[in-house]
């Protein structure tokens, strides 16, 4: 009998032991915000609800995965003892005790069970993850937040944009205007701006998130609230990079790609130039401009391309794919057309690409293979007329911001005015009436865009050079090609001309012309 | 009598005895961690003065028991030159921090051991931060985030300020010391 008391008591105390479970304790309660009203849970009652224990995977921003065992307490548990449920909301954002918070975008809200654990693996949480820590199955390790303080609960402003308001905003020609401040990160002394200027300068849309995506293809969304007392800091590593001054470094983001912020879509050429497919065009190497246009999702048969200072051009989506943007010297945007027209085919200073209607659409001839080495000259218009017209002469001009350029007797007759000019040049104490045709200099500099030079240096086919100085340079300053109506001599068949009494700098037979 | 004299005497030497390794209550190898003995030895062996005035008491002694700091050991280095060993609390744990100082400025801080976060704190013993410690002592050193606008500035490791300000307030601690002692 004293055997069998004695066991039932065992047995007893076991039964017991066993239903018993060691809850954690914390002091404190978990503030939920944004709700039909804001409310504080105790934790220990949080522990004491019905408890669920899943085994959850995770992959961290390198990549590495890992299987978890978590128990706690499905956070729509808490929120149906308050009357409320996850889907009600659009945006959920998880707050650390340190500051660190992430929102939850909408398709995890809707299709995933997010779990408030307090056990991993079967060992209650480290003191620095008390009480809480987020954990949902199949999601970047970034959602799994530590020391859970706060949840905030909102329904953001969600704009659905067309083609037609969508706007391609270049991010290092925007920048380029905007105050520039010191950034120290880690050992390196870099420069930001202050994302508030940057918002302003381009009046971007009042929304409550922008969303991000990095070089990398990470995807992350942020508060406007968070994002405004931040920096982007677009020189150095990991640069274009979003930072703040106290803001924790998990919500740092790194090598920024492409920013949305309603129907803005801010875009750095640098990341892109890293990350998709490159062209060269005129030596100058970087994004195909229709891979841009195609990775943002702005979908248009013509685009207009406007430069910080207000000109703009309309070109077909077709032209996209033969145009080169990159950075230039002054580290803002330029996009390069393949064509044989270098008036028509630059956009200095790139800052918003948007939608066109084909109302002023620019064309371009093409007769310059582009990287993949195919040619377009059946199709340009430039090289039909070219079959019929003989090139009498060529000019090089180098030193040009995007490199060099050939002109040649044909596109000199399609593209400048053929001029006159009378001369009386005295030699030997003769004076030499003589009338040329030819065309400006200065017409031939406009037509290369060159809107500043120092001096020219001219150099003849036998190698004698002369240089001019800027002020030499005028209106009768020509690149003769008939001389008192004949048609120069084969072997001289470019002279540099001036309206002077004497005709030192009269070079015969120019064929190179350098810009300095 | 003579049994009088001798247990009077064998007291008064037992007494010495004890008092004199204790070191007027400083902090011994008893005391400190043990993942911080090895450096210490290190240090004692190396270092002949030692100005034990400069140093905390034995922890268990402190009735300040939210201090974070303690100063382990003060050693003269030269005339004018001090050697500071400190224990300060970081993100993670207790770090053992060196730094020597003359009556101007801060010369040189060696990180004698830490186990930050890996990414974020560990970049402690890193000599591009540690060279932005090596400033005048006229003032307490200041921590700051992006850049500095005062010579007494530091800016913090990015993403590591609770470290980063573990350091400058151990060092900060040994100015104070030092300066109190010297107005002594």
């Amino acid at each position: 009998m004293k055997i069998k008391g004695i066991g039932m008591i065992i047995l007893l105390l076991m039964l017991v032991v066993g239903c018993s479970e060691a809850l954690p304790s914390y002091e404190g309660s978990l503030e939920l915000t944004g709700l039909k009203e804001n409310v504080s849970i105790a934790y220990n009652d949080i522990y004491a609800m019905e408890s669920v224990t899943k085994e959850v995977e995770s992959v961290s921003s390198t990549g590495e995965e890992a299987i978890d065992t978590v128990k706690g307490v499905l956070l729509n548990t808490v929120l149906q003892g308050i009357g409320e449920a996850k889907e009600d909301y659009s945006s959920i954002r998880f707050i650390a005790g340190d500051g660190y918070a992430i929102s939850v975008p909408i398709d995890i809200i809707m299709n995933k069970e997010i779990v408030l654990a307090y056990e991993f693996n079967s060992e209650l949480l480290i003191d620095k993850e008390m009480p809480l820590r987020v954990a949902i199955d199949d999601v970047l390790s970034m959602y799994f937040i530590s020391n859970l303080v706060t949840i905030e609960f909102s329904n953001v402003k969600i704009k659905e944009s067309t083609s037609k308001d969508q706007m391609i905003i270049l991010l290092e020609t925007a920048i380029a205007d905007l105050p520039s401040e010191d950034y120290m990160y880690y050992e390196d002394n870099d420069q930001a701006i202050l994302v508030s200027d940057l918002f302003e300068a381009l009046s971007v849309e009042e929304v409550d998130e922008a969303n991000f995506i990095a070089v990398d293809g990470h995807e992350k969304s942020e508060s406007m609230s968070v994002l405004k007392e931040g920096f982007i800091k677009y020189t150095g590593k990991d640069a274009p990079l979003f930072t703040g001054l106290d803001l924790p470094k998990g919500m740092h983001i790194k090598s920024i790609m492409k920013m949305t912020v309603g129907t803005q879509e801010i875009v750095s050429i640098n990341s892109s130039i890293a990350t998709l497919k490159n062209i060269t065009i005129d030596n100058n190497k970087g994004v195909i401009l229709s891979e841009l246009v195609e990775m943002v999702g702005l979908k248009a048969e013509y685009y207009v391309l406007k430069a910080s200072d207000d000109y703009s051009m309309e070109v077909a989506d077709d032209a996209l794919k033969t145009a080169v943007a990159y950075i230039s010297d002054t580290g803002t945007v330029t996009v390069t057309f393949d064509s044989s027209d270098p008036k028509k085919a630059t956009v200095k200073n790139l800052l918003m690409i948007t939608a066109g209607d084909g109302s002023n659409v620019t064309t371009f001839s093409n007769d310059v293979s582009d990287e993949t080495g195919s040619s377009d000259k059946e199709n340009s218009e430039d090289s039909k007329t070219d079959s019929s017209e003989e090139i009498l002469w060529t000019i090089s001009f180098d030193g040009l911001e995007d490199g060099a350029f050939d002109m040649t007797s044909d596109r000199a007759q399609r593209k400048l005015e053929l001029i006159s000019l009378h001369t009386e040049r005295m030699k030997d104490d003769i004076t030499y009436l003589e009338d040329w045709e030819g065309y400006k200099v200065l017409d031939m500099l406009d037509f290369l865009h060159v809107e500043e030079f120092n001096s020219l240096i001219i150099i003849a086919g036998d190698g004698y050079e002369i240089e001019l100085n800027a002020d030499q340079i005028d209106d009768e300053t020509i690149l003769a090609v008939t001389k008192d109506g004949e048609a120069l001599e084969s072997d001289k068949l470019v002279q540099l001309v001036q309206n002077t009494q004497f005709a030192t700098t009269w070079l015969r037979n120019v064929v190179k012309i350098i810009i300095k | 009598m003579n049994n009088i004299i001798k247990i009077a005497l064998g007291i008064i030497v037992g007494t010495l005895l004890v008092t004199g390794c204790k070191q007027d209550n400083k902090i011994s190898y008893d005391d400190i961690p043990e993942k911080f003995i090895t450096s210490i030895q290190d240090l004692d062996n190396k270092y002949l003065e030692r100005l034990t005035a400069y140093e905390d008491e034995d922890e268990d002694e402190d009735e300040d028991e939210d201090e974070d700091i303690y100063i382990y050991r003060c050693f003269l280095v030269d005339e004018n030159s001090k050697l500071f060993v400190a224990n300060t609390y970081g993100y993670e744990e207790d770090m053992l921090v060196s730094m020597l100082m003359n009556n101007k400025k801060v010369i040189e801080v060696n990180i004698l051991y830490e186990n930050e976060t890996e990414d974020y704190g560990e970049y402690v013993t890193e000599s591009w931060f540690l060279d932005r410690l090596l400033l005048k002592i006229d003032k307490p050193l200041k921590l700051v985030k992006r850049k500095k606008t005062h010579e007494n500035e530091v800016i913090a490791i990015t993403g590591a300020t609770i470290t980063s300000r573990a350091v400058l307030d151990a060092i900060n601690k040994c100015i104070e010391i030092a300066e109190g002692k010297n107005e002594d």
